[in-house]
This record gives C-alpha cells, sequence and structure tokens, in this order.
C-alpha cells in the first residue's frame, strides 16, 4: 500500500519536474521518504537478482555495456541512467520504469552505484554480483582521500552474494580477496596485458594504495585485453580470442568491456555466448557523453566527457590525430580543478575556445602549458555559436567537457533528453 | 643563471595540483629570463645538489608518513638548506611532516621533520572548500583541504588570515618563516594567485645572487579572472563524505 502511494505520488512530482524542464533525484527522494522501504520491495522479486557496477571512472560505460550483453542474450534488463547512482537516484530511476505496485519487471537489475553509498545500497539490496572497476583519484573535494573511496568499495564488494569482479591491476580493489567476511563469494578478476599498458602514453592512472603497497593477492584473472586496434579491443577469455568493436577510443573503454564480459559470465555461467557478446558490442552506442558523436549543423561533434584527471588524460590519450576545431569547457559541477595541471596535454597544442565558469582556470593552466587558444567564453552558450561559425562540413569536431557542460552542450545542438542508460 | 626546483615526492603528493604550484614558479622564471630545471626526489633517490628551491605537495597521509619516512635520513641536509635560506614551498600533508608533530587521529603523536614552527592534529574530517584570504603578499584566492589543524607557534607569522568556505569559518592559514612558506591552500594556489608565486620566484633568484623582475605577466589575468569566479561561487558548500 505504502509501496503504491510512493510509486504514485513520486511518478506526480517526476511529471512535474519534467514538465519542468529538470531530471532530478527529487521525486526518488520523495518517493523514499514516503516509503522507506521502497528499494527493496521493488527488487525483491527480480528473477536472477541484481548486478553492481562500482569504480571511480567508467561505471555509466560498463553498466552500459553490461546491459546490452545481457539484452544480447535475451534478458530484460532494468538499469539506472547515468550518473542516478545514489539511494535517491536509484528510487528517481524506478519511478520512470515500473507500474503503479512498484515492482521492477525485469530478468536482472544492472545498478551503477556510487562509492559513497555501495555499502548502504548493498545492504539494502543484497546484489549477487559486484563488479568494482578501478579506484582513481576522484573528487578529493568530496572523499579527502582516495583510500577512502577505496576501502568504501572493497567493503561494498564484500557484501556480494555469489561473486566479486574485480580489477587485477587496481592497487585497492585487487585486495578484496582479504575483505571477504561471513560471505565467501567467489573472487574473478580482469587486466590488461603489460604489453597493453606500456604502448599506452600514461598507463592505467590507478590510486596507488600507500596503505597496503606491498599486498599481493592471487587473483583468478579470467578475461584480459589483449590487444587493442582504432575501433576494437581483443580479449583473452576461456581459452578464446574474443574481438569486440568498442563504443568509444580509448584503453578504460577496453578495460571496461573485459570488466563487463567477467561480470556478464559470472551472471551466465555457460549460457554466456561470445557471438552474442560480440553482436552486442557490435551494435552498442557510447553511454552519454562517452565518446559519443552527434551531428551539428554541416558536421558532427565528438563529446569526450571528463570528471577527473584520470578520465580526462585517457580520453585526450585516445584522441584521434585529427581532432578538428576543440572546445574545451568545465565549471562548478568540477570544484576542485587542480588535478589539470598534472593532466599532459601532447594530444591537444591548440584549443579554439575555452568555456564554462572555470575557463579562466583552465586557461590558466593550459597558457603555462603552452597549449595555445583563441577565445575563452565563459557562457557556454556564446562559446558554442562560436564553435558553430567553426563548421566546415564533413570536419568532426570535438568538444572536451565536464558532465554538466555536457548536458548543457548536448541541449543548445538540439538533444535535450535525458541521459539514459540504455 | 639556472634554477634548479626541487619537487620532493611528487608521485605521491600532488593532491593539491601540486605539480602545479612547481609549474607556475618554472613559468614565472623563465618569462623572466632565467633557465629552469625541475629535477624530482622519490624514495631511494639521492637528494642531490643544494637548489634553489624546494616544494612538496598534498597527499594521502599514508604517502605522506613514507616521504617522513625516506626523508628522515636527510634531514640534516634538509635543515642545512632550510636555514641558509633556500626557499621551501610546502602544502597539506607535505608541508605537516616538516612541522615539529604530528598527532594522529589515535592520539598517536610522532616527530615531523622540524623545518617549520608548527605542530598539527590529524584529528579531524576532513573539509573541503573555497578559501579568501588576506596576508601581508596580498590577497589569497584558493581551494582549501583542511584535514587538519595546525598550531603555530606563538612567535610564528601565519601566512594569512581568512575565511573558508560558505559558512565563512574564520581562520589562519599556514606559517610564512623568512624566503618559506607552509599552507593548506590548494587550487594550486601559486597558479591561482600569481603574485604569492612571483613573491617566492624573487626569493629564488635573491638567495641565487640575482635580481628579479616582477612586472606583471599577460597571463595574470586569467588568473584573476579565475580567482573572482571563485570569490562569486564562495557560498558554495562541498559535500565532504565524513569519516
Amino acid at each position: 500500500m505504502r509501496q503504491s502511494l510512493a510509486v504514485i505520488i513520486g511518478k506526480c512530482v517526476y511529471a512535474l519536474t519534467k514538465l519542468r524542464g529538470g531530471g532530478s533525484a527529487f521525486p526518488g527522494l520523495v518517493a523514499l521518504r514516503i516509503a522507506p522501504r521502497l528499494l527493496q520491495n521493488a527488487f525483491r522479486r527480480v528473477p536472477r537478482g541484481i548486478v553492481f557496477v562500482l569504480g571511480s571512472n567508467g561505471k555509466s560505460t560498463t553498466t552500459h555495456m553490461v546491459s546490452q550483453i545481457l539484452r544480447g542474450h535475451g534478458l530484460k534488463v532494468f538499469t539506472n541512467p547515468t550518473g542516478a547512482n545514489l539511494p535517491q537516484g536509484v528510487a528517481s530511476s524506478l519511478l520512470r520504469q515500473v507500474g503503479a505496485r512498484g515492482v521492477v519487471r525485469a530478468d536482472i537489475a544492472v545498478l551503477e552505484v556510487d562509492e559513497a553509498f555501495a555499502v548502504e545500497l548493498a545492504e539494502i539490496l543484497a546484489p549477487r554480483v559486484v563488479l568494482g572497476l578501478n579506484t582513481q583519484v576522484d573528487q578529493l573535494y568530496r572523499f579527502i582521500d582516495t583510500e577512502r573511496a577505496g576501502v568504501m568499495m572493497l567493503d561494498a564488494m564484500a557484501l556480494a552474494s555469489e561473486a566479486i569482479v574485480t580489477n587485477r591491476d587496481d592497487p585497492f580493489l585487487s585486495t578484496v580477496g582479504d575483505r571477504r567476511g561471513a560471505k565467501t563469494p567467489r573472487v574473478v578478476a580482469f587486466g590488461v596485458a603489460s604489453e597493453v599498458v606500456a604502448a599506452s602514453p600514461n598507463g592505467l592512472l590507478n590510486a596507488q594504495n600507500f596503505a597496503d603497497r606491498s599486498r599481493v593477492t592471487a587473483l583468478d584473472v579470467v578475461t584480459e585485453v589483449t590487444a587493442l586496434t582504432d575501433s576494437g579491443t581483443t580479449l583473452r577469455t576461456r581459452d578464446m580470442n574474443v574481438a569486440l568493436s568498442l563504443p568509444a577510443r580509448g584503453m578504460h573503454y577496453a578495460v571496461d568491456a573485459a570488466a563487463a564480459v567477467t561480470t556478464v559470465q559470472q551472471v551466465l555461467g555457460e549460457d554466456w555466448s561470445a557471438d552474442l557478446t560480440a553482436a552486442a558490442f557490435a551494435a552498442m552506442k557510447p553511454a552519454y557523453g562517452r565518446g559519443e558523436v552527434l551531428p551539428f549543423d554541416a558536421t558532427d561533434v565528438t563529446f569526450v566527457m571528463f570528471k577527473n584527471m584520470a578520465s580526462l588524460q585517457l580520453n585526450l590519450d585516445a584522441l584521434p590525430h585529427e581532432t578538428g576545431p576543440v572546445m574545451v569547457a568545465i565549471d562548478e559541477g568540477t570544484p576542485d580543478m587542480s588535478w589539470i595541471y598534472d593532466v599532459r596535454f601532447d594530444a591537444l597544442r591548440h584549443v579554439d575556445v575555452i568555456s564554462g565558469d572555470k575557463c579562466w582556470q583552465m586557461a590558466n593552466c593550459l597558457a603555462m602549458k603552452g597549449v595555445t587558444f583563441d577565445l575563452v567564453e565563459p557562457s557556454v552558450e556564446r562559446a558554442v555559436a562560436r564553435m558553430r561559425e567553426l563548421v566546415t562540413p564533413g570536419v568532426r569536431q570535438t568538444w572536451v567537457v565536464n558532465y554538466e557542460i555536457t548536458m548543457i552542450a548536448r541541449k543548445l545542438i538540439g538533444f535535450s533528453e535525458l541521459a539514459s542508460g540504455s | 643563471m639556472t634554477i634548479t626546483l626541487l619537487h620532493l615526492f611528487p608521485e605521491d603528493l600532488g593532491a593539491s595540483g601540486d605539480s602545479g604550484n612547481v609549474q607556475t614558479v618554472a613559468y614565472r622564471l623563465r618569462e623572466r629570463g632565467f633557465d629552469v630545471n625541475v629535477s624530482t626526489y622519490a624514495s631511494g633517490d639521492g637528494l642531490g645538489e643544494k637548489p634553489g628551491a624546494v616544494f612538496i605537495g598534498n597527499g594521502p597521509w599514508a604517502a605522506a608518513q613514507r616521504a617522513r619516512e625516506a626523508l628522515a635520513p636527510v634531514r640534516s641536509t634538509l635543515h642545512g638548506w632550510f636555514s641558509s635560506g633556500v626557499p621551501f614551498f610546502a602544502v597539506g600533508a607535505g608541508a605537516e611532516i616538516l612541522a615539529r608533530t604530528i598527532t594522529l587521529r589515535d592520539g598517536h603523536e610522532i616527530a615531523g621533520l622540524d623545518l617549520f614552527p608548527f605542530t598539527v592534529a590529524r584529528d579531524r574530517d576532513g573539509l573541503g572548500a573555497y578559501a579568501d584570504c588576506d596576508s601581508r603578499l596580498g590577497r589569497i584566492v584558493a581551494f582549501a583541504d583542511l584535514s587538519s589543524e595546525w598550531r603555530i607557534d606563538d612567535t610564528a607569522e601565519p601566512l594569512g588570515h581568512g575565511v573558508i568556505g560558505g559558512k565563512r569559518v574564520a581562520r589562519d592559514d599556514g606559517v610564512i618563516l623568512a624566503s618559506s612558506i607552509a599552507t593548506q591552500l590548494g587550487g594550486p594556489v601559486l597558479a591561482l594567485n600569481p603574485h604569492i608565486a612571483d613573491w617566492v620566484a624573487e626569493r629564488i633568484v635573491e638567495h641565487a645572487g640575482g635580481a628579479f623582475d616582477a612586472t606583471p605577466l599577460p597571463t595574470d589575468s586569467l588568473a584573476e579572472n579565475a580567482r573572482a569566479v571563485i570569490l562569486d561561487n564562495m557560498d558554495q558548500v562541498f559535500t565532504t563524505i565524513a569519516l
């Protein structure tokens, strides 16, 4: 009863916020206030259980990959849209996808979960499989110390009922085997072959584990990235070489693919198919803003979204040689951008427009690093207008932007739909 | 004139964009016609020749603790440089290991390298916020990571006095001693505040026996605009995850 009331009121609030042009976690917050057990009740009858995706970077992309591979195997998948990864965000996505009874009707749920709320959500939802992608330096204004984020993820991973999927190359998450308490889920790992890492200009960029640097935990590595191509990757898994096309460029997307494949194998067991997986990747579009290519007047634009040093560096390392006109934009959605000085901008020797509230900090940094630029324009609207003037038919532009400006800029070029996980 | 900037533990202690402080000073020295080498020091390396300046940055306490252990055998060399007037610019946890003592959350007290006249209590949840300080070197606008409480000696001079974040918590920041600065301000603070970077650069050149022309650089307007945006957004409150 309370569940239905929460869902109906939540849906009304959702409709109102949508009318106002917003998309937010507020409807979920309202629904959770009315029915504190909203999530438990909603997910209780999902037959194949729940998969959590944790990590500093790559959660949305990997959640999308896991969901699409599972769909490719014929399953009905519930997932949360990119960024809606706090309890209220999960609740909001629930309101959009369930009927009045507030029960998820899917075969399986794949949820990306914020590090800080991972333990809380794991205790509520009892995930069957938890995937830990990476611990990278992220949002220090929030976590203060990367170790705290790492420990939060390790604690949540240890709550998996059946399997933990971890990253062999991550100094924090690779120690998860030692964290298991009363529950003893199996632990399997994915990794990147050392020659692939060596060929990358700046490596994997996982955070160092200063407290526990010498720890080596024996891991069962079941999937390894063995090669990268311009448009894809080859994984070694189950004694097979599996060639996959990737939705966007970069070694980090190959790592996400290895993590996703390993996770799906844990869910499906012997029913996992390499062919269906390859077909799912072939049809896969990038997750919102993550290497997404959208039409822009007589050309198109690649959105390269970044959140922190590691995601910006890995994306810059993966840029094609010809970037076309470039916009770099960052705003208050990234409160502390001091890490920008650690980024190597070799891939961008010239930027056409720098925009967003924090454009001056960005310009100051780029000037010192010897990157030239033509215009610094705080207004994203005016910056996009300038990029429009720079359109040459057939010459793709590159917009390197943080999450908040991705939303603004997409809207400005006519893509107003909210982020979607599917 | 060639000036060497020695950056201690750049990989491990760099959470406040600390390489940006080094890059800023190097940039400003080069723009004034000096040749600059940036050398780095990590565990197991030799300290090398006496540098023109020493930089150390912020980072996780576990990394700072390792740095403290690695520097202990070369403490007397560092002391010699410090007392001979080599400018040190130290931020956050890297500065804390150069203090007298550090009291950890569990009450355990450990000895610092005792270059700067303050003690540290690492007994609080972290707080990330914008900061606005007055100092005798000029106004400083930056980003603060307050994971600890610094208590400077009665006779020592704080770097600045200012307010932190949307709640406008009033507090002193850091310490300035002769040609050296220890601070809890990030951002990185020298990139955002070229006048402070020039004060450091001038001390470096002075110590090397040269003359420094502190005429502003064309890029200074970028930093000025960046500071104005931070001041406009001082009220922004960052949600920090409690321990």
